[in-house]
């Protein structure tokens, strides 16, 4: 997981992803030896949070993590978060916002002690969180046109803003609220959130020159009152003077994730994305796949979208007995890769510069 | 006869087995309503953790051993299950006939495997309250019965566990320290 250097006037963004559902994080150098980390995943042996991984074997200063953020509570977007809490001691907590704080506190802790029992959960790992957060750390509710950080760096601004979820989904989160702390109280059932994805965080990252777009894995909506129409029509942060030259596509290159809006109004023209593959559902598709390329400058995946249908090696009398009683077990394949772009903060013409580890490539299809 | 057998186990049978073992005289309505006592609550973290090979197939045999000693009857040829592969799975998507599951592999670890179920492999209690989300406990090994071998496969949902008032309390005071943080919005 080792990279190159991080120079003091080098923004670095590090898409880490395990595909099939696994999980996926983001690691950015905002310059200076300042980082963000934003969510997590783990290694599948080792249970350690892979983001952590990547600051240790790349010699960063745990204390030079100023934001964690937690983009939404999806398992493979929060699990080994509390490692990263835990270690990185000066860092704020981000998260979506919920109006109702006691209402949400009440849902995430019931739901996590009834669920600790039996399995780690998206709300265990939430509270782990805040239950591993240092007393100078502050948590930040996170919602739509809110800064969330700014400094200034050889004259040049550093700012990271919440673009999303919309006033909307704040408004229905707390009734749903209501229902989740009733949902919570059964323990035979993973608490489902209606339209997770509706509250994910995404992200708009100005540093100097360049700006970069985290879509996380917020989705297109008929209504505009949600998702990403949310964005593109009434946002006062993005405007035509901080379009971004950098995008990490939204909910793993899915068609639901698309519209032209926010390719004309939040992104220059030609950028460079990167794509998370889920390859549990083969996102993304063939022909999302050939449209992200027409419109990028190149375009990165983190690792291979193709859906592994294999069986998982074992002990071949075991084998024969699953496929006796369900033929249809197969393995969900981790598959690591990591896509490492690099900006030099204080050059205006400067060009995005890519590296990929382990599974990760850049994509390309014939025309 | 094709030597697969696949038993499912719901709630109503694991808590009447449990209320036999204890000796209290439940039927099987009354077991499924008493699912919520601490003796339970108990036994399903025993049966649930099955981290430990060993303990799990002492469990399952030990609660049938006792079953057939409380109807008199010798338990020399007792069914005894023993567990090859374990997995904990979730339902990830409900179709008419059958459903899906992403499972975890208990026994060796690794990489998380997905299956799709028959809905005809659970009793008719469970495919009624069968949804996404839904926790279950898969299991393949062999039984003995009159002194045969057969492979097996078992499907176990999980139980709904009551929350106690100690169980309250600490979420409440939990609630309280978070309200105190400190917060920048």
């Amino acid at each position: 997981m080792k990279i190159n250097s991080f120079d003091l006037d080098i923004c670095s963004v590090n898409i880490i992803s395990q595909g099939g559902g696994y999980g996926e994080s983001i690691v950015i150098h905002l310059g200076n030896r300042d980082f963000i980390v934003i969510d997590s995943c783990v290694d599948k042996k080792t249970g350690k949070a892979l983001p952590l991984l990547f600051l240790e074997e790349n010699n960063i200063d745990f204390s030079r993590v100023k934001r964690i953020i937690c983009t939404h509570w999806h398992k493979d977007h929060i699990n080994g978060m509390p490692q990263i809490v835990e270690k990185c001691q000066d860092a704020d907590f981000v998260f979506a916002r919920a109006n109702n704080k006691k209402k949400f506190y009440d849902f995430v802790t019931l739901d996590s002690e009834n669920k600790e029992r039996f399995e780690n959960s998206t709300t265990s790992d939430f509270v782990k969180c805040l239950d591993s957060l240092s007393n100078k750390a502050r948590r930040w509710r996170a919602s739509y046109d809110q800064i969330l950080y700014s400094d200034v760096y050889k004259s040049q601004r550093i700012a990271i803003s919440a673009l999303s979820p919309s006033e909307k989904v704040n408004e229905d989160y707390e009734i749903e609220l209501s229902g989740l702390i009733d949902q919570a109280s059964k323990s035979d059932i993973r608490t489902p959130l209606l339209s997770p994805n509706d509250k994910s965080v995404v992200l708009l990252i100005e540093i100097g020159y360049h700006n970069v777009l985290l879509g996380a894995d917020l989705e297109v909506k008929d209504n505009d009152l949600y998702g990403w129409l949310n964005i593109t029509r009434y946002s006062n942060i993005v405007n035509g003077a901080n379009k971004s030259t950098y995008f990490k596509i939204p909910h793993h290159g899915s068609e639901n994730g698309f519209h032209q809006e926010i390719w004309d109004k939040l992104l220059e023209k030609d950028p460079i994305a990167s794509i998370t593959p889920y390859s549990k559902s083969s996102l993304p598709k063939q022909d999302m796949l050939h449209k992200y390329h027409n419109l990028t400058k190149s375009l990165h995946l983190t690792s291979s979208p193709k859906k592994f249908n294999r069986p998982k090696k074992r002990d071949s009398q075991i084998t024969k007995a699953i496929l006796r009683f369900n033929p249809t077990v197969k393995e969900l394949r981790k598959s690591l890769g990591i896509v490492s772009h690099t900006i030099d903060i204080t050059a205006k013409n400067a060009e995005w510069k890519s590296q990929h580890i382990g599974e990760a490539f850049e994509i390309s299809l014939a025309s | 006869m094709d030597s697969k057998t696949l038993e499912i186990l719901s709630v109503e049978e694991d808590t009447l087995n449990e209320s036999i073992q204890t000796g209290e005289d439940y039927t099987s309505e009354e077991a499924t309503h008493n699912i919520y006592s601490e003796k339970i609550t108990d036994y399903e973290e025993k049966d649930t953790t099955i981290d430990d090979t060993q303990t799990h197939s002492e469990n399952e045999s030990t609660s049938e051993k006792d079953l057939f000693t409380k109807s008199g009857q010798s338990y020399k040829n007792l069914s005894v299950f023993e567990s090859i592969q374990k997995w904990k799975g979730h339902v990830t998507k409900v179709k008419d006939e059958s459903f899906e599951a992403r499972l975890i592999d208990l026994t060796n670890g690794g990489a998380d495997e997905f299956a799709e179920f028959s809905i005809f492999d659970i009793s008719e209690n469970e495919r009624e309250s069968l949804e996404i989300g839904k926790i279950f406990y898969w299991s393949i090994g062999r039984k003995e019965y009159l002194g045969q071998i057969e492979k097996s496969s078992r499907i176990r949902f999980q139980k709904v566990i009551k929350w106690d008032l100690s169980l309250v309390n600490k979420v409440n005071s939990k609630v309280a320290e978070y309200l105190k943080a400190p917060e920048a919005n």
